[in-house]
């Protein structure tokens, strides 16, 4: 499954889950019982705690294993310089600074590229999406600041990069596509 | 209903009820407005969309925070005398930066966003001096709320020594002095409340010094201070929020909530917490030191515990099985707690680095904080604002109209951020005044499911505000 759908479902299931449970809570006003006292949850609660905790750092764990950062130990297969201005984006393919070679320049499938991202007036984001409309990676790009992000196309098509960082009157237009083959 | 001795804050706090709910209700016209344009519905006027995210932005974070400080004096009148004096300062200092910011957007036209990451402010298309408007309308408000809060404080300590107002005495396994858990939970929202508005203070200096010396600031710098203020002052809110139920619940259920070892422990953990859970903001500043992305992720995790474990599971078995009885006031308040689980639940996924990657800036993230805010903090201060012109205008609790505006705001309200959660998960961009590329051509379809179901929760706003304001008259000519 797509992540995003995954995400999605979790959030959908575990949201059912606390609506039933309130739905639960208030319905057993119907039959109030006063000897029933707050103390009797407390052996219930301690256990919630215990799960709560289990299954927030095992999330942990498992999700520091998945950061989008750049790992030491990767080297990526082409740089390329990504400068972001109100309201463009600029990427310097490597090999196209003289410009007239005829050939519209592309990104090769399954390498490791890494994008340097930068800005020439405000913050902006470059975010990736997929020919399919999914966004499949991103990073900010900050004025005095370069951020590098790496990313492997896996599937050849035509990917649109969009603003994600709000930047001004047009930030809904700025947009640039990068041809992967 | 027993008579109460009169509340010294009761017409302050009618003042301030009835500001945030006016507003409120201009402020949801202008989220309305935001939807229909990002539906196509209305061409013409785009140009006026990031002027009223703007407006829309600042003030619902604004009139939230002052609904929940505002309420929280009211029910602090029972154990401690904040001054008088103060909370009408603080009103009117409000009120008066709420007309600067005004002017600053809607004359000049200022459109940087509720926050704004530096530089914006100085490189957008409107004119100078409307950002320096906009800064100097923040800075009055931060001034008045930092004044409020130094007075709560001041209020706090007069009555409990600090470290009793925060419940160190439980946590050294001692019982004495009480300490009702409204001290401690609002003690400890106010001390990081302050915090946030330092912040702020620093970084509105930032701005100032730059515009009088021209010396650049340093952008990374800046977004962490903005986000430090932002996300504090709107969890601040929630918190402040919690409070008040667990001081007025108890009314409506006869169960009362006792300070002990576990909620101290739970709050104090929360004031350190909340201070490193916005490092979530910044995760996809891939500049910023690493630690700081893996602290932030371990915060916003564990900073879900205390809740879910104190103030959630807490309120679930408060109302167990008790003889609560069921209004207008206690409705809202527990479904409010449930919003604030499920927005929380939006939250917590989001704050997942590696879900961040797809997450960031789409519209999951107004998603879960609409949740937190229209489904939750909302439901709570309506339903408690509710409960308090009852009490000033010594009406019956018994209101039978509320089942028509519940259904109708629970509805509306969750068919309006499940547009927001879809469209998150189809990868739409927030703030995007509309949607024209292909790859995010499901845009306008969620921002026409958004409208559809927002105007129904429009609609139970202006119910209820029916309701509540013929409640108001009453209880203003209780105190004349
Ligand atoms: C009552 C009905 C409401 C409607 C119809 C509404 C609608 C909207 C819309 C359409 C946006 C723009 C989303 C985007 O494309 O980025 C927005 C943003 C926002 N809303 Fe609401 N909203 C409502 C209530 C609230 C409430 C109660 C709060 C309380 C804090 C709130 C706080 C915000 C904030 C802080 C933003 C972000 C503005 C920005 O990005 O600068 N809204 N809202
Ligand atoms: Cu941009
Ligand atoms: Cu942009």
């Amino acid at each position: 499954m797509q992540s995003q759908k995954l995400y999605l479902t979790i959030f959908l299931l575990i949201g059912l889950l606390i609506v039933l449970t309130f739905r639960y809570i208030s319905r057993s006003t119907k039959n109030p019982n006063p000897e029933w006292v707050v103390k009797k949850a407390y052996k219930f609660r301690g256990i919630l705690f215990y799960v709560q905790m289990i299954v927030l750092f095992v999330l942990l764990f498992f999700t520091f294993s998945m950061l989008p950062y750049s790992k030491s130990n990767e080297t990526p297969n082409l740089v390329i310089p990504v400068d972001a201005m109100m309201f463009s984006f600029d990427i310097k393919y490597p090999g196209t600074d003289s410009a007239g070679t005829g050939q519209k320049p592309y990104i090769p499938v399954n390498q490791l590229i890494e994008f340097r991202v930068s800005s020439k007036d405000v913050n902006h984001d470059f975010a990736i999406y997929s020919p399919k409309g999914d966004i499949i990676a991103q990073v900010q790009a900050m004025p005095g600041y370069v951020n590098v992000l790496r990313v492997k196309f896996t599937e050849p098509g035509v990917y649109s990069a969009l603003c994600l960082e709000y930047c001004g009157m047009a930030h809904q237009i700025m947009k640039t596509e990068m041809e992967v083959k | 209903m027993e008579t109460k001795s009169k509340n010294i804050f009761s017409s302050i706090t009618l003042w301030w009820m009835l500001t945030v709910i006016i507003l409120f209700i201009v402020l949801a016209f202008l989220g309305l407005f935001m939807r229909t344009e990002q539906a196509n519905l209305l061409p013409g006027l785009q140009e006026y969309f990031y002027s009223a995210m703007t407006l829309h932005g600042i003030g619902m974070a604004g009139i939230w925070y002052v609904g929940s400080m505002a309420g929280v004096i009211y029910v602090s009148a029972k154990y401690i005398s904040p001054s008088k004096k103060v909370q009408n300062f603080s009103y009117i200092t409000s009120v008066l930066g709420i007309v600067v910011i005004l002017i600053s957007v809607v004359i000049g036209k200022f459109a940087a966003g509720w926050y704004f990451l530096y530089p914006l402010p100085f490189k957008g298309t409107w004119p100078m001096w409307s950002t320096v408007a906009f800064l100097l309308g923040i800075t009055i408000l931060g001034v008045s709320w930092l004044v409020w809060n130094f007075d709560y404080l001041r209020a706090v300590s007069e009555k409990y020594k600090l470290h009793h107002a925060l419940g160190w005495q439980y946590i050294s396994g001692k019982e004495e002095p009480v300490t009702p858990p409204f001290i401690t939970i609002t003690t400890t929202s106010v001390i990081a409340c302050f915090a946030a508005l330092i912040s702020a203070v620093i970084l509105i200096i930032f701005y100032f010094t730059e515009i009088g010396t021209e010396k650049m600031n340093d952008a990374l710098l800046m977004k962490n201070l903005t986000f430090f203020f932002g996300h504090l002052i709107v969890n601040l809110s929630m918190y402040l929020g919690v409070g008040i139920v667990y001081d007025v619940f108890p009314e409506y259920t006869g169960r009362y909530w006792k300070n002990n070892r576990a909620v101290s422990i739970a709050w104090n953990f929360v004031l350190l917490l909340v201070l490193f859970a916005y490092f979530h903001h910044l995760y996809m500043d891939f500049a910023q030191p690493v630690w700081m992305q893996y602290a932030g992720q371990i915060a916003s995790y564990t900073s879900s515990i205390p809740a879910a474990i104190m103030s959630i599971f807490g309120t679930l078995a408060i109302v167990y099985k008790s003889n609560i009885k069921w209004n207008l006031s206690s409705s809202f308040m527990f479904l409010g707690i449930m919003g604030w689980a499920i927005g929380g639940i939006g939250a917590v996924i989001d704050s997942t680095v590696a879900v961040n990657t797809v997450f960031h800036n789409t519209l999951w993230v107004p998603a879960h904080f609409h949740t937190y805010m229209i489904a939750g903090l909302v439901m709570i201060i309506m339903g408690y604002f509710f409960h308090v012109v009852l009490e000033i205008s010594e009406s019956n609790r018994n209101e039978r109209t509320s089942q028509i505006i519940l259904g109708l705001y629970l509805i509306g309200g969750y068919g309006f951020v499940m547009a927001f959660y879809m469209a998150g998960a189809d990868s739409i961009p927030r703030r995007y005044s509309s949607y024209g590329w292909d790859v995010i051509s499901k845009g306008p379809f969620w921002a026409e499911m958004g409208l559809f179901f927002g105007l129904l929760l429009f609609l139970a706003i202006l119910l209820y505000f029916i309701v509540f304001f013929n409640k108001w008259k009453k209880a203003y000519h209780t105190l004349q």
